[in-house]
């Protein structure tokens, strides 16, 4: 339960961050929060990646719809139908680069924890 | 061995999701082709998410501290977007006008100078590099910064207005962060430039070369290697035997004076070889393109003939229609004036509009202003030197360095006579052999050196028409009709502006660049130039036409650059019938700016009907041909038997001339005269030369023409599944207003429109009423009408973008709220800065 929780809250802060600061600040918070909020093991990145795209989706499906002249603009401007795939659009784009620095993060966690292991069991040898 | 098959899954594991991530970041980050970096663009915090502009009502007003101002600036923008901006002095004026101009048009100014400069290279890279080329050679950058010198030296007043001005966009320019940037700096990862004075200079540049350019001395030159003078003469007359001027002898006061007309020995100047546009490539029209039917209408009527005492003026310039559009509604009060209008984006002052006292209004004149010369270079001598007046003369270069994105800058010579700037690498198709090469130098009054800055301050704080007339004494280009009234009742009409003193016909062909006898003489002067002062007809109009049929007004023939007389008739016949015996109202002179009867239609169809109704293949047809004859001639957009007419006419006029006069090297007779010649009963009068369908094939020419319009409208009906047989008006033509960088989506398409070039309401494809105007007074108080396709922001995130659309397209206007001492009605306020001085 308590990884559970800490899974959603990471996504929120990934969402909160991607609005107020500029998108490479946000992708490096959220690699450098996900050690300390996320395990490798439990949830899985493809879980993830899907749970954070549908956040994302409400949250920039909000902002568009709030936006509709600039967001529909854009849409034309992209050639997609409906200003509510380019949110969907938005929405996969910073949902799998997030994904991928909270993950990048948690591997080299492991990393560093194996080669600790690794070198403990040496020096006891 | 075990140790490493357990490290593998992992290892790879990682390598995987780092190179994933550092792909995905790094393809984020990158600009790829003219997809800008998508990291950026798509972020909620810095992307095009945050260039959505609220227009809710603010009730506390923005305050700002600002370099350059001498005194508070407020900044009243009303419910429609306009913004009201109050001073205590001209410049602070200025100032205000360039801050709020900048805050909805930013990307617009920047765009429109940088293309008249020949700078979108630096913006867009190498692929806009010949477009700038061109430009340079055009000599709009070297002609800004003369006139730029010139008002520095002569009005030190208007300079400092033209500083104070571009402080005030700069002003704008220094409060943006990149989250602020206008979308369109974003998707091209630019940044905005700081505003001077000389990118005023080059916006008017910018107008004249719109208004006054062409090519079509070239196409007339071609004109003349095929035929005989006598033949194009014929085809291409100065004056229609039905083509009524702007002023009727009647109407005319002033006689232009023959001492200053230029009698050269023969303008008949023959090149041998057929003449390609540039560089060979007659398709490759590398210069900005001026739509064919740039023009416009204005009238006014005096008091008398109003119902309600006060004299009305309406006016709708037509010009290519693009969002943002390019006139910026303002309202600008100081101690020393109060006037509402439009003003264009980037410079100061309004250029259409009214005060409390008087009123005008624009539209082109026509007349050629520009004549190219063929000369005689001898290139091998390293400043080439040209052969003029039987001796060989230097020419001087000018170097012009071009930056482009990405890549080194590049140096062009730009070669100087003269007469003015070797504009184009044209050459002939028939090599002239020898040392001497032929290039083409340019003659144009847009190279002129010219304060129109101080013409349109005066006329903004003009208090009658005398005082307005006075202000135009100075106006050169370019060259516009202007009509004018003020609230006492007075009436005027002038054709302003700096017009070469020649005979008729001069200029009409490529000219002689080695015989001084071509070169100009001087200009024509003011109280020589067709003007009319509260005639006693009650009403004064223009719509493009030749303003007079004066032969001793020589200089008013030429290019063609005026559009069909139909249209101006239209309005002088609606006028007349109004006027005539009663007096008339506002409504119904709002109504004329509506108007979509087709005269052409009115004169040919009957002919057109009688050649065809024995020669019909398919009696079905038969029932088209009676819609048309009963048919009120007007290009409504639900009308079928607009969108046959339009298909028809286009027809025959094509297979009349196609052959003799084939595109691009030539230009066609006009429909004006193709009209004479068709209801001419002389059939002497045909035009008897090579590729010409000789009269008696015209009637069967005629029919085929409906057979074959009929064939391509049903084949449209069909594949656009209209579920009629044939489609309406505005579903075949219709309207777009498309982006002024072209991107799509930010543009308006497929708009229902009627009328046509030929109409009052001149609205074409992409090109039409670009603001419509009404203006009187009532009480002694001025009270105005107005409305433009497109909206006053230039922010595609705005509301306020493209909203006067719906209006417009129903030919409905606003009231404009014109305020006393910037007093806007709270209700009527929708946000307010003020601008305060940096101590």
């Amino acid at each position: 339960m308590k990884d559970l929780i800490l899974e959603f809250l990471w996504i929120l802060l990934a969402v909160l961050t991607l609005l107020l600061i500029p998108w490479w600040q946000a992708v490096l918070c959220a690699a450098m929060t996900a050690p300390l909020m996320l395990r490798l093991t439990v949830w899985g990145f493809k879980r993830r990646l899907v749970l954070m795209f549908l956040i994302f989706s409400i949250f920039l499906l909000i902002l568009h719809a709030a936006r509709p002249e600039i967001a529909k603009a854009v849409s034309g401007l992209l050639k997609i139908p409906h200003y509510s795939l380019l949110a969907f659009l938005s929405a996969g784009t910073f949902a799998l680069l997030t994904a991928l620095a909270g993950e990048t993060a948690l591997w080299v966690r492991f990393s560093f924890r194996r080669a600790k292991m690794n070198w403990k069991n040496k020096s006891s040898i | 061995m075990s140790d490493a098959s357990e490290k593998r899954p992992y290892v790879l594991k990682i390598l995987g999701t780092w190179s994933a991530f550092l792909i995905v970041a790094v393809l984020l980050s990158l600009r790829l082709g003219s997809v800008p970096p998508l990291g950026h663009f798509l972020s909620p915090h810095t992307g095009y998410l945050q260039n959505s502009i609220s227009v809710s009502q603010k009730k506390n007003p923005e305050q700002m501290t600002v370099q350059g101002l001498k005194g508070t600036v407020t900044v009243r923008t009303d419910v429609r977007g306009v913004p009201h901006v109050t001073a205590e002095n001209d410049d602070d004026l200025a100032f205000g006008q360039g801050y709020a101009t900048a805050r909805d048009r930013l990307w617009q100014m920047e765009l429109q100078t940088a293309a008249t400069a020949g700078r979108v290279s630096e913006i867009l890279g190498e692929r806009a590099l010949q477009f700038d080329v061109m430009q340079r050679r055009m000599g709009f950058l070297a002609a800004a910064q003369k006139e730029l010198e010139f008002i520095k030296t002569s009005d030190p007043d208007q300079y400092q207005v033209l500083e104070s001005y571009s402080a005030g966009v700069n002003a704008f320019i220094n409060s943006l962060s990149p989250r602020s940037m206008p979308v369109e700096y974003k998707l091209l990862g630019a940044e905005p430039e700081l505003w001077t004075p000389l990118k005023c200079a080059l916006f008017h540049k910018q107008m004249a070369w719109t208004l006054t350019g062409n090519l079509n001395d070239f196409k007339m030159s071609n004109a003349l290697q095929k035929f005989s003078p006598e033949d194009v003469e014929s085809l291409f007359p100065d004056f229609y035997s039905k083509g009524l001027p702007i002023l009727e002898p009647a109407v005319a006061q002033v006689t232009a004076g023959q001492d200053t007309l230029i009698e050269p020995q023969s303008s008949l100047f023959r090149m041998n070889g057929v003449l390609r546009h540039i560089d060979g490539k007659p398709k490759s029209e590398q210069t900005q393109k001026k739509p064919a039917s740039n023009g416009s209408n204005n009238w006014v009527v005096d008091g008398v003939h109003m119902k309600h005492g006060y004299p009305v003026l309406a006016n709708d310039p037509h010009l290519d229609l693009k969002l943002p559009s390019i006139w910026y509604e303002i309202q600008l009060t100081s101690p020393s004036v109060n006037v509402y209008g439009v003003s264009l984006p980037g410079l100061p002052h309004v250029i259409i509009g009214f005060n409390e006292s008087v009123s005008w209004g624009i539209t082109n004149a026509g007349t050629d202003v520009l004549d190219w010369y063929a000369m005689k270079f001898d290139k091998t001598k390293p400043a080439p030197q040209y052969f003029h007046g039987q001796q060989w003369k230097p020419s001087t270069i000018r170097k012009e360095i071009i930056q482009i994105k990405g890549q080194p800058a590049q140096t062009i010579d730009v070669i100087e006579t003269h007469l003015g700037p070797v504009a184009k690498e044209m050459t002939l198709e028939q090599k002239s052999g020898g040392e001497a090469a032929v290039l083409f130098a340019m003659k144009w009054t847009g190279h002129e050196p010219s304060n129109e800055f101080r013409v349109f301050h005066n006329l903004n704080r003009a208090h009658s028409v005398l005082e307005l007339k006075n202000a135009l004494q100075n106006y050169k280009v370019p060259g516009q009709n202007f009509v004018l009234a003020d609230k006492t009742g007075s009436i005027g009409y002038v054709q302003a502006g700096l017009f070469p003193a020649r005979s008729s016909g001069f200029g009409r062909y490529l000219l002689d660049g080695t015989n001084p006898d071509h070169d100009w003489r001087g200009y024509i002067r003011f109280n020589q130039l067709p003007q009319s002062w509260s005639p006693e007809r009650g009403f004064l109009a223009s719509a493009n036409q030749q303003p007079t049929r004066d032969p001793h007004y020589g200089y008013a023939s030429g290019d063609w650059g005026f559009t069909s007389y139909l249209r101006g008739s239209r309005i002088n016949h609606q006028l007349s019938e109004l006027t005539g015996g009663q007096q008339t109202t506002v409504q119904a002179l709002m109504g004329l700016q509506n108007d979509v009867v087709d005269l052409r239609a009115k004169l040919i169809i009957p002919l057109f009907i009688r050649w065809t109704a024995p020669r019909l293949k398919n009696p079905q047809d038969q029932k088209i041909l009676d819609k048309l004859a009963g048919w009120n001639f007007e290009l409504q957009p639900d009308s079928q038997e607009a969108a046959v007419w339009s298909k028809w006419w286009d027809n025959v006029y094509d297979s009349i001339w196609e052959k003799a006069f084939p595109k691009p090297d030539f230009l066609k007779p006009s429909e004006d005269r193709t009209t004479e010649l068709l209801l001419s009963e002389n059939s002497g009068d045909w035009p008897a030369v090579l590729s010409v369908p000789k009269k008696d094939e015209i009637p069967a020419l005629v029919a085929a023409g409906f057979e074959k319009a009929l064939h391509t409208l049903r084949a449209f009906a069909k594949r656009n599944e209209l579920g009629s047989e044939l489609p309406a008006w505005s579903r075949l033509r219709g309207t777009r207003i498309p982006h002024l960088a072209n991107l799509g989506g930010f543009g308006i398409e497929a708009l229902p429109t009627g009328g046509s070039d030929l109409t009052v309401n001149a609205t074409t494809d992409h090109h039409g009423p670009s603001w419509r105007m009404v203006v009187t007074w009532v009480d002694a108080q001025p009270k105005a009408w107005g409305i433009y396709p497109g909206g006053q922001s230039g922010q595609v995130g705005s509301p306020h973008y493209s909203n006067m659309i719906k209006k417009w397209l129903k030919g409905e206007l606003d009231e404009l709220h014109f305020v006393r001492q910037g007093n806007l009605n709270s209700q009527l306020t929708l946000s307010q800065t003020i601008l305060e001085s940096k101590k």
